[in-house]
């Protein structure tokens, strides 16, 4: 096939020209439909990889961008931790997790900037275990701080379900697995002594529940679209 | 010492899940990198550890809601006062893993929990025979009943690997058959692992414990059929059935040894005696042999993997065994040029060998076509 009707379909293709004009013209041309059909492959499949490319360093720049703001949040409130009372602190920590959920659902719902939508949204995922961890130590909760991770999980999980978001559904499977495996070890090595400090066992029974039921869901939908090749 | 067993079985368990996640995010970031020759690994599938975002991100759930599960069995045990031992629990999990990984086709659950079968059934040979208060630092049904289940995941896998929607499961069985027994070999080929031999076959051994015995003669039976079955079947290449059998009958001999004495002096100047001479030949000769059959295997089977690993191991061999046995009398500077020059010339021939071994297995053509 010739490069030069791939590149007229390219051209077409960027100037929004529809696929049956395209395809007209080539036929005018003199190309077999055969032909046609994998000149108009070769162009379009150059042309996701592009768009594909763009999306990926959008995806990249915007998601750094929350990490940096999430960390830039937890610098603020650790250098005037002691001026802030208990109260100012907590609804801080709420007010900026409520704040850049909402943001990242107007940008991804209503202003279509999906990647810069779910980055927020990431960065959501990311205050609310540091709120957790900051809860705990403002209350001195009693308890082991696998649980604190293990809670994280459990919100990034059920954020992930809702929002189908990767990265959320990645930060999920980090944090549990640091909880999970955690767990025995401090049980093996009498780290938790007293029985206070044990975690439940039903929360753990429902992160079981829930990470199952997520997985079996995820592979069935895996399973169903690769039938033979698995 | 049973809860210091306890300890050591599960900081193995951890570290095995950490290797194994550090292991998939290499590989992760190998399959981004390496994009370009993934159409050249697809005839190679089922050796990746991850198909896709989706397949990787469902069974990490899957592991994860498994190991929940697992703590809050062992956290309702701990409440109740601990009515189970941490073994049972233990056993609880691998079953667990076991049905998650068959309802999920999950290869991750299945590798997890048959490495969990695994450290429970050397912790569980050790405490029978401590419960029965022969108490040696060394259980010979612990090694012995290791390198049957290896041979056994070994032939299954095999087996495994002939059904398309199970070969990834296979493949699995097979590596983890394969890195035990290489384990032992290598264990039982050095100093060490001769004097761990000679406490085991100390007094009556195996015949002194009934659970050790009646357990180790199922796990017998299983492997015997299973190599009688991969054999018949054409699962394993007959030579490849000779040799297992080989070592089956070999660590079937181990557990009913009379009392050997393989090595004199103390623990800095030791030195093997004429028996233990013997017996450090064989297991070296028995690596050595089980290398260069991985390497052959892999050939005949049309399987680069398996001539990969089996190179790794040669590497390894060599250089252990180069440094093991000619250290300490040879002048260093001779030792270090020897040792540059011989492993030169593996390399040398090595990449010779390999390249000639993967392209008389590519595939042809026409059946790439096809695949695609």
């Amino acid at each position: 096939m010739e490069s030069n009707h791939i590149q007229y379909a390219k051209q077409a293709l960027k100037g929004g020209k529809p696929k049956e004009e395209i395809y007209r013209d080539l036929l005018a041309r003199g190309l077999k439909i055969e032909e046609i059909e994998d000149c108009l492959a070769a162009a379009t499949s150059n042309e996701d990889a592009k768009e594909e490319a763009q999306k990926k360093t959008v995806r990249v720049v915007a998601t750094i961008g929350a990490i940096l703001i999430g960390l830039g949040i937890f610098s603020f409130i650790a250098a005037n931790w002691q001026e802030m009372t208990r109260e100012g602190k907590m609804l801080t920590v709420i007010f900026s997790m409520l704040c850049v959920d909402a943001i990242g659902w107007y940008l991804r719902e209503k202003a279509r900037l999906e990647k810069s939508g779910e980055a927020m949204l990431f960065l959501g995922s990311l205050i609310f275990g540091g709120a957790i961890f900051l809860a705990a130590q403002m209350y001195n909760t009693r308890v082991y701080w696998p649980d604190g991770f293990l809670w994280w999980a459990l919100g990034s999980l059920a954020a992930a379900w809702v929002l189908e978001i990767a990265a959320i559904r990645w930060l999920a499977v980090f944090v549990g697995f640091v909880a999970l495996v955690w767990y025995p070890f401090g049980i093996f090595s009498r780290e938790i002594y007293n029985p206070l400090f044990l975690t439940s066992w039903l929360l753990l029974l429902i992160a079981a529940i829930a990470f199952l039921i997520s997985g079996f869901k995820l592979r069935r939908e895996f399973l169903n679209e690769s039938p033979d090749n698995f | 010492m049973d809860s210091w067993i306890g300890v050591i079985a599960i900081y193995l368990m951890g570290l095995v899940v950490v290797i194994f996640v550090i292991a998939a995010i290499i590989g992760a970031f190998l399959r981004q990198k390496h994009r370009a020759c993934r159409e050249l690994n697809d005839q190679n599938w089922y050796l990746q550890i991850s198909l896709s975002r989706k397949d990787a991100l469902s069974q990490w759930f899957l592991v994860l809601g498994s190991l929940a599960l697992v703590n809050a069995v062992y956290v309702i045990n701990n409440n109740f006062g601990e009515i189970f031992s941490w073994r049972l629990v233990l056993l609880i999990s691998v079953l667990i893993f076991g049905l998650v990984a068959y309802f999920g086709r999950s290869v991750y659950c299945a590798a997890i929990g048959i490495i969990g079968f695994l450290v429970w059934w050397a912790a569980q040979t050790s405490f029978w025979q401590i419960k029965n208060n022969v108490v040696y630092s060394a259980v010979i049904a612990a090694p012995v009943g290791l390198m049957w289940l290896a041979i056994l995941l070994y032939a299954a896998g095999f087996w495994q690997m002939r059904k398309m929607a199970w070969k990834r499961f296979g493949a699995a069985y097979a590596i983890i058959g394969l890195i035990v027994m290489n384990f032992l070999l290598f264990s039982f080929s050095t100093k060490s692992g001769l004097s761990f031999l000679e406490e085991m076959t100390a007094r009556g051994g195996i015949f002194d414990v009934w659970q050790n015995l009646i357990a180790l003669l199922i796990i017998g039976g299983l492997t015997f059929a299973a190599i009688g079955y991969g054999w018949m079947g054409k699962i394993l290449i007959k030579w490849e059935a000779f040799f297992t059998a080989g070592l089956f009958v070999l660590f079937g001999l181990l557990f009913a040894l009379p009392d050997q004495s393989l090595l004199t002096g103390n623990y800095y100047s030791r030195q093997l005696t004429s028996a233990g001479l013997l017996w450090a030949a064989i297991f070296n000769f028995l690596l050595l042999f089980e290398i260069l059959g991985v390497i052959f295997a892999g050939y005949l089977r049309r399987e680069i993997w398996m001539i990969n690993f089996g190179a790794v191991l040669l590497i390894i061999f060599m250089a252990v065994k180069y440094f093991d046995w000619f250290f300490k009398f040879m002048d260093k500077s001779v030792f270090f040029i020897v040792a540059g020059i011989m492993l030169f010339v593996i390399g040398w021939a090595m990449e010779r060998g390999r390249r000639y071994l993967a392209q008389t297995i590519q595939p042809r053509d026409d059946v790439n076509q096809e695949n695609q």
